[in-house]
C-alpha cells in the first residue's frame, strides 16, 4: 500500500515534499512568531489590546530618532557596505589572477571573521579614542566581514576561470569581451549575493558598536536601528519595538527588492 | 607593476592581521611581560572554560549537521519543483535571512517558550537548524549544477534519496563545504541567543564566557580569545582547497 | 402496553438520575464550617499565654495579669475569666475550664491540682482526651549523660508527667530525653533526642509511640498539625532572619511560611482545627507579642509558590502571607524578555522606583490592572499620597501594589548635637553635608563620620534623574556639581567605595550624633523609646521617596492564586504599621520623632530615576576627573533626550 502511494506520487510532488522540513521549521520558528510581532504593532497595549490600526506606525515614522536610526543605518548600508564591496572585489580580483603566492594571503583576510566580539572591542578602543564620526565602527566593520567577502568573491572568480574560460578563449575571444560576456554576468548574482550578506552582517555590527560605545546612547551618528530596537525593548515598549521590527523588515523588502531589480537589469 | 602591487597587498594583508596578532601577542603577556599566566588561569583555574567549549563545539556540529539535512533538500526541492509563486517564496528565504536579530530575537523566545524549550540545549539548536541562509546559499549554487546528471539518474531509479545521493550532492560538494564553513562560525559566534534563552550556565557556550570574561579571575579574555579562534581556522584550512576550486552563485531571481 | 411502562420507567429512572446529578453539584459546593480567611492577627497585645477551645474561641492572657481574655475567630471579644493568679507559664482550656500553669504549680481553674518542687520550673501543658501532660525541667534531672546535640541545645532536665482528669493521679510518662511537646486535637506528640540525633514520636497512654527520627537540629517551638500528614513547625533562625518554617519529618524538607516570627515560648505554637495559632514576639514589629493565626491548608495543600521576578540590581521578598514567596532575579534583558514575551512562568515582579525599569513598566510593561482587586484599593487608599499617586498611572488604574516606602531625612540625637553646637533644624542637605564636612575637618581622627556619595549623589541631583526637560541646562545644575565636586571630593565621602559592597548599611554621622538614614527604614530602628532621637527633613520642597512595587502579571499560570494572595498582602499591608506606608497618624504612637518622621513621610513624592547611565555615572567620570563639566552637560543632555524621545 505504502509502496504503491509513493509510487503514484509524482516526480514534482515529490520535489515539493524536500521543502517542507525547511518550510515547516521556518514557519514554526520564525512566521508565526512573526506575525504575532505584527499584531502587537497594531494594538495600543498588552493588557487591553486595543486596536489602533497604524497609530504606532505613525509615532514611529514620526519620531526623530528612529528617523535618525534609519538614516544612520541606512548610511551604514550604503558607504560601509559599498567600500566593503569595492575593497573586496578588488582584493578577490588580485587573489584569483594575480601571482600565486598571494592567494597564500587570503588567510589573512579571514581571521578577522571569527575573533570574538569583546576581545577585538578592546583593542578598537585603544585604537581609536576619537568618537567624533561613525568612522571607527565603519573600519570594524570592512575589517571583520572583508573575509566572508573574499571567500565568496575568489570561489566564483576561480571557477568561471576554471571552467568557461578556456572555451571562450579556444573560441578566440579577446580579453575585453572575456571580461563583459563572461566575468561580468557570471560574477553579477555572487556580487549581489555578497553585498546582501554584507547588509546582513552591517545589521549584526551592533553587538560591536554596543560594546565599543559601552551604552545604549552612542553619539548620534552611531545611532542605528537595532539601538532603537534595543532601547525599546530594553523600556518594555512592545509596541515601539514590533512597530519598527515591521518598518524594518519592509526596508529588507525593499533592499531586496530593489538588489532584484537591479540583477535583472544587468541580465539583459 | 606587479611588485607594487604585491607590496600592496603584503601591506594590506598586514593591516588586517594586524589585530589578530595583537590579540595572540596579549594573550601571551601579562603586564607588559611575555606570561603564560592568562592560559594557566584560563585552563587550570578555570573550570566553567571547558564545559563551554565543548558545549559550543556540540551546538555548532549538531546544528551544522541538521542544517545540512534540512537545506539539501530544499534547496534540491527549490531547483526542480515547479509551482506559483515559488520565487516569492525565495524572496521570503532572502528577507527572513536579512533580519536583524533584534527583530527576530523576541518572537524566537516566545515560540521556544511555548514549546517548552527554554533553557534547554534545543532552544539553541531548532531555530538555527532553520536559519535561511544555507537555503539562500546552497540554492543558488544549484543552479549551477548539471541537470543531465539528474536526469540521467532518474531513469534508473525512482528512490529520491538515491538520486540525491548519487547526483546532487557529489555536485555539491563545494557548496557543502563553504556553508558547513559559514554555518558553524554563525554558531561559533552566536552570543545573544544561548545568554537569553539558557539560564543553566552548565548549558552556555564559549561565546557567552568571552563576553561575561571579567566576571572570572585572571586576565582569561585574551587567551580565551585566542582558544576560539582556533576550531573555525582548524575547519577552513581543512576547506580551503575546496573553497579555492570554486564556488559560483546563481541568479537571485 | 408493556412497552410504555417500560419507558415510563426508563424516562423515570433517567430524570432520576438527572437530578441526582443535581443535587450531588450542590452537596459539593457545601459552604466549609470554618472560613475565618488566611492570615489574622489578633488585636490584643502583650501576650504571655493563650490557648485555643474547640470552637476555636481563643484565650490569651498578658504579661503578668490574672484576666483570660475570650475572642472569638474573627477576633471579637466575647468574655473575660479571672486566672487564679497574674504568673502565668501555660494556660489551657477544655470544656470551659481552665488550667493554668506557673513556674511550679497548676490550676484547675481555681483550685489547684498539682505541684512541682520548688526548683522545678515547668514549661507546658496540654490537654489530650482525658489526660492533662504537662512538661517540666526536673531540677534534680542527672544532666551528666544528657546529650548535646548542637553546641546550643541539649537537654536540660525536661520530663512529661500524665495527670488524669478522672482521679487526678499523676505518672511519669517514659520517653527518651523529651524537649517538647506538642498537641494536635486528640494527639500528644513529643520532641526529644535520642542517641545523637532529634524524633518526634507519638504518646499513647504514658508510653512513647514509634518514633520517627528527625535531623540533628533542635526546634526552639515544635508544632505537630495535620491529621493525614504529619508535619512538624519550627521556628528556624537561618541568615539571621527570623522565619516560621514547616518541615516535613520524614523527607527533612523545609519551606519557609513566615517572616519575621519569634516564638520564644515552648507553649508559643498551636493547632486546632487546621489552623495554627502562635504568639509573634518579634522584636521590631510595634504591637508586640500578638497572637496570629494562620490557616495551615494554605500551606499544605494549595500552597502554591508565588513565584516573583526580580532585576539582578533589586531584590524585595514581600511577606509571603501564607505563601512560599520563590524569587528568581534576572539581567535587564532577560527580565524585558519575560515581561514582553508575557511569560506565564512567572506570578508577579517587584521593582524599585531606583530602577528606570519601574517607570517604563507603569508606562508600557505588561501588568494586572488591580483595582478590582478585592482589598487593592482600600489598602491602596489608606497609603500616603505620594504612594496613591505613584502606584495609580494616567489611566487611573492601580498598575501595582505599593510593598515599601523610604524617605531619606536627618535622623539626630538632641543631646548629642548640643555638644557640638551643630544644629541640623532647617538645612538643606547641601548645608548638612557642608557642615558635616566641617566637623570632620576639624577633627578628621572620627572616622566614624561618613556619608555615602552613591547614596547623597541622587539625592541632590533627583530632579535631573527624574528626567525633567532642561534640567542640565539651567545654571542650578553646574552649581550643584561644583558642590559636589569640591565638598564630595574630601576625606568625608572617602568611604563610598567600602559601602558600595554593602547598601544596607546604614550611615552612621558622627558617633551617635547624628544618624543620616538612607537606605534603611527609620521606622524599623526603634529611636522612639530615646526621647532624644528626632528627625528632620533636608529637602526643599516635597522629599524624594524610593518605594518598591509589586506588579502581578496577567499571563500568569497561577492567575487567580495571585490575586488571593495579593488580597491576602493587602490585609497584612493594611495591618503593619511598621512599614510606615499607612496615612493615619493614629495608629503610630505620638513621640516626636515619630510625629515628624509621620509629617517627612506625608510630604513625599515617588522619585522615579531615569537610567545611572545617563547621568549617574558620567557624574562619576565627573567626579574622578575623568570628564569636564561641560562634556559632562553635553552627552548627559544628549542621552537623557534620545532616553525621552525614542
Amino acid at each position: 500500500m505504502k509502496a504503491k502511494l509513493k509510487k503514484r506520487l509524482k516526480w514534482n510532488t515529490k520535489c515539493k515534499l524536500c521543502l517542507l522540513p525547511s518550510l515547516l521549521g521556518t514557519a514554526i520558528f520564525f512566521v508565526i512568531p512573526y506575525l504575532r510581532v505584527l499584531y502587537y504593532s497594531l494594538i495600543d497595549n498588552q493588557f487591553h489590546r486595543n486596536f489602533v490600526w497604524f497609530d504606532n506606525y505613525i509615532k514611529t515614522l514620526t519620531n526623530e530618532y528612529f528617523l535618525l536610526s534609519l538614516k544612520n543605518s541606512l548610511l551604514l548600508i550604503v558607504i560601509a557596505v559599498s567600500v566593503l564591496m569595492a575593497l573586496a572585489l578588488v582584493i578577490s580580483l588580485a587573489l584569483s589572477y594575480g601571482i600565486k603566492w598571494l592567494r597564500k594571503t587570503r588567510f589573512a583576510f579571514v581571521l578577522p571573521m571569527v575573533i570574538p566580539t569583546a576581545s577585538i572591542v578592546l583593542i578598537w578602543r585603544s585604537v581609536f579614542i576619537d568618537s567624533s564620526t561613525a568612522l571607527p565602527i565603519y573600519l570594524l566593520f570592512i575589517w571583520k566581514n572583508i573575509g566572508i567577502c573574499v571567500v565568496l568573491l575568489t570561489a566564483a572568480f576561480t571557477s568561471i576561470e576554471r571552467s568557461v574560460f578556456e572555451a571562450a578563449r579556444l573560441d578566440g575571444a579577446n580579453s575585453f569581451v572575456l571580461h563583459t560576456k563572461i566575468t561580468i554576468p557570471m560574477i553579477v548574482p555572487t556580487v549581489f549575493f555578497t553585498a546582501l550578506l554584507s547588509i546582513v552582517n552591517s545589521f549584526k555590527i551592533f553587538k560591536e558598536s554596543y560594546l565599543f560605545y559601552g551604552t545604549n546612547y552612542p553619539p548620534d551618528h552611531s545611532y542605528t536601528l537595532q539601538y532603537y530596537m534595543n532601547n525599546n525593548f530594553l523600556k518594555l515598549d512592545y509596541q515601539s519595538l514590533a512597530t519598527s521590527a515591521v518598518l524594518t523588515s519592509i526596508l529588507v523588502f525593499g533592499i531586496v527588492m530593489v538588489g532584484i531589480f537591479i540583477q535583472r537589469r544587468f541580465d539583459r | 607593476m606587479r611588485k607594487i602591487n604585491a607590496v600592496i597587498f603584503t601591506v594590506l594583508a598586514l593591516i588586517f592581521i594586524l589585530p589578530v596578532a595583537a590579540t595572540v601577542v596579549i594573550s601571551f603577556s601579562a603586564e607588559g611581560m611575555p606570561s603564560l599566566q592568562g592560559y594557566v588561569d584560563l585552563l587550570f583555574d578555570c573550570f566553567v572554560f571547558y564545559p563551554m567549549f565543548w558545549n559550543s563545539v556540540l551546538y555548532a556540529a549538531v546544528i551544522t549537521i541538521a542544517q545540512l539535512i534540512v537545506i539539501i533538500p530544499c534547496a534540491f526541492g527549490f531547483s526542480q519543483a515547479k509551482f506559483r509563486g515559488k520565487g516569492a517564496l525565495f524572496v521570503f528565504y532572502i528577507i527572513l535571512m536579512m533580519m536583524p536579530l533584534q527583530v527576530t530575537i523576541l518572537p524566537n523566545y516566545i515560540g521556544l517558550r511555548d514549546m517548552g524549550l527554554i533553557d534547554t540545549p534545543w532552544g539553541i539548536i531548532l531555530p538555527m537548524i532553520f536559519s535561511p541562509f544555507g537555503v539562500v546559499v546552497m540554492h543558488q549554487y544549484m543552479k549551477n549544477i548539471d541537470n543531465s546528471v539528474i536526469e540521467a539518474t532518474r531513469l534508473e531509479t525512482n528512490s529520491l534519496f538515491r538520486i540525491l545521493f548519487t547526483s546532487v550532492i557529489p555536485q555539491l560538494r563545494v557548496c557543502i563545504f563553504a556553508v558547513v564553513l559559514f554555518v558553524f562560525a554563525d554558531c561559533w559566534n552566536m552570543v545573544e541567543q544561548p545568554m537569553l534563552f539558557l539560564k543553566d550556565d552548565g548549558l552556555k557556550t564559549l561565546s557567552v564566557f568571552i563576553t561575561n570574561a571579567q566576571e572570572y579571575t585572571g586576565e582569561v579574555l585574551f587567551p580565551a580569545a585566542v582558544i576560539f579562534l582556533i576550531p573555525v581556522l582548524i575547519l577552513y584550512l581543512f576547506f580551503n582547497e575546496n573553497l579555492e576550486k570554486g564556488l559560483t552563485l546563481g541568479d537571485l531571481s | 402496553m408493556k412497552k410504555t411502562y417500560l419507558k415510563f420507567t426508563v424516562l423515570m429512572l433517567a430524570s432520576l438520575l438527572f437530578f441526582s446529578g443535581c443535587s450531588g453539584k450542590i452537596d459539593s459546593e457545601e459552604i466549609p464550617t470554618h472560613d475565618w480567611s488566611g492570615y489574622f492577627v489578633y488585636p490584643m497585645e502583650d501576650v504571655n499565654s493563650f490557648d485555643v477551645d474547640d470552637e476555636g474561641n481563643l484565650y490569651a492572657a498578658a504579661f503578668n495579669s490574672d484576666i483570660l481574655k475570650v475572642y472569638d475567630p474573627y477576633g471579637a471579644e466575647i468574655g473575660e475569666k479571672t486566672l487564679p493568679t497574674p504568673y502565668h507559664t501555660a494556660v489551657a482550656v477544655k470544656n470551659g475550664e481552665v488550667f493554668t500553669l506557673t513556674a511550679n504549680e497548676l490550676y484547675r481553674n481555681e483550685e489547684k491540682i498539682y505541684s512541682l518542687s520548688f526548683e522545678d520550673n515547668a514549661k507546658d501543658i496540654r490537654i489530650v482526651g482525658e489526660n492533662i501532660y504537662l512538661l517540666y525541667i526536673d531540677a534534680a534531672a542527672d544532666l551528666s549523660q544528657a546529650p548535646m546535640i548542637n553546641p546550643f541545645r541539649g537537654w536540660n532536665g525536661e520530663k512529661i508527667v500524665r495527670i488524669q482528669f478522672s482521679d487526678l493521679s499523676v505518672s511519669e510518662v517514659e520517653c527518651e530525653y523529651p524537649m517538647l511537646i506538642s498537641s494536635n486535637n486528640d494527639e500528644l506528640w513529643v520532641y526529644g533526642i535520642n542517641g545523637d540525633c532529634g524524633y518526634i514520636a507519638p504518646i499513647r497512654g504514658d508510653k512513647a509511640g514509634e518514633s520517627i527520627p528527625t535531623g540533628d537540629d533542635i526546634p526552639e517551638s515544635f508544632l505537630m498539625s495535620g491529621s493525614a500528614e504529619k508535619y512538624l513547625f519550627t521556628e528556624v533562625t537561618e541568615d539571621s532572619t527570623l522565619t516560621l518554617c514547616m518541615t516535613d519529618p520524614v523527607t527533612g524538607q523545609t519551606n519557609e511560611l513566615m517572616p519575621n516570627v519569634a516564638i520564644l515560648d515552648a507553649d508559643g505554637i498551636k493547632a486546632r482545627d487546621g489552623y495554627i495559632y502562635y504568639l509573634n514576639r518579634y522584636a521590631y514589629a510595634e504591637n508586640l507579642n500578638k497572637i496570629e493565626r494562620i490557616r495551615q491548608d494554605d500551606y499544605i495543600k494549595d500552597n502554591v509558590p508565588v513565584k516573583l521576578l526580580a532585576t539582578e540590581w533589586f531584590s524585595y521578598i514581600p511577606f509571603g502571607c501564607g505563601r512560599t514567596v520563590v524569587e528568581s532575579r534576572l539581567s535587564n534583558e532577560e527580565f524585558a524578555l519575560a515581561v514582553l514575551s508575557r511569560d506565564h512562568g512567572f506570578d508577579a515582579c517587584v521593582l524599585s522606583s531606583s530602577q528606570d525599569f519601574s517607570q517604563n513598566f507603569r508606562d508600557h510593561g505588561s501588568f494586572y490592572v488591580l483595582n478590582d482587586v478585592p482589598g487593592v484599593a482600600e489598602y491602596v487608599e489608606r497609603c500616603f499620597p505620594a504612594l496613591r499617586e505613584a502606584v495609580t498611572n494616567t489611566e487611573g488604574e492601580i498598575w501595582a501594589l505599593p510593598l515599601s516606602m523610604n524617605v531619606p531625612c536627618a535622623i539626630y540625637n538632641t543631646e548629642n548635637c548640643r555638644v557640638v553646637s551643630f544644629s541640623p533644624n532647617g538645612l538643606t542637605l547641601e548645608e548638612l553635608i557642608a557642615e558635616a564636612g566641617g566637623l570632620f575637618a576639624s577633627d578628621p581622627s572620627r572616622r566614624d563620620i561618613c556619608i555615602s556619595a552613591n547614596a547623597a549623589i541622587p539625592l541632590l541631583l533627583r530632579y535631573e534623574l527624574s528626567g525633567k526637560a532642561d534640567a542640565l541646562s539651567d545654571g542650578e545644575f553646574t552649581e550643584k556639581m561644583n558642590f559636589i565636586k569640591t565638598q564630595m571630593s574630601n576625606e568625608l565621602f572617602g568611604i563610598d567605595i567600602s559601602l558600595e559592597a554593602n547598601n544596607n548599611i546604614h550611615f552612621d554621622f558622627g558617633i551617635n550624633m547624628l544618624t543620616m538614614l538612607v537606605d534603611d527604614k527609620p521606622t524599623q530602628l526603634d529611636f522612639s523609646v530615646n526621647s532624644n532621637i528626632r528627625a528632620v527633613d533636608v529637602f526643599e520642597g516635597t522629599n524624594p521617596a524610593e518605594c518598591v512595587f509589586l506588579c502581578v502579571n496577567p499571563s500568569s499560570d497561577n492567575l487567580s492564586a495571585t490575586l488571593e494572595y495579593i488580597t491576602a498582602l493587602c490585609g497584612y499591608l493594611s495591618s503593619k504599621t511598621n512599614d510606615f506606608m499607612l496615612d493615619d497618624k493614629s495608629l503610630y504612637s505620638d513621640s516626636e520623632y515619630i510625629s515628624e518622621l509621620f509629617e517627612i513621610y506625608r510630604d513625599t513624592e515617588v522619585f522615579f530615576r531615569i537610567p545611572d547611565e545617563i547621568l549617574l555615572e558620567p557624574v562619576k567620570q565627573y567626579r574622578e576627573g575623568a570628564l569636564s563639566l561641560d562634556d559632562l552637560i553635553i552627552e548627559s543632555d544628549r542621552k537623557l533626550s534620545a532616553y525621552l524621545n525614542e
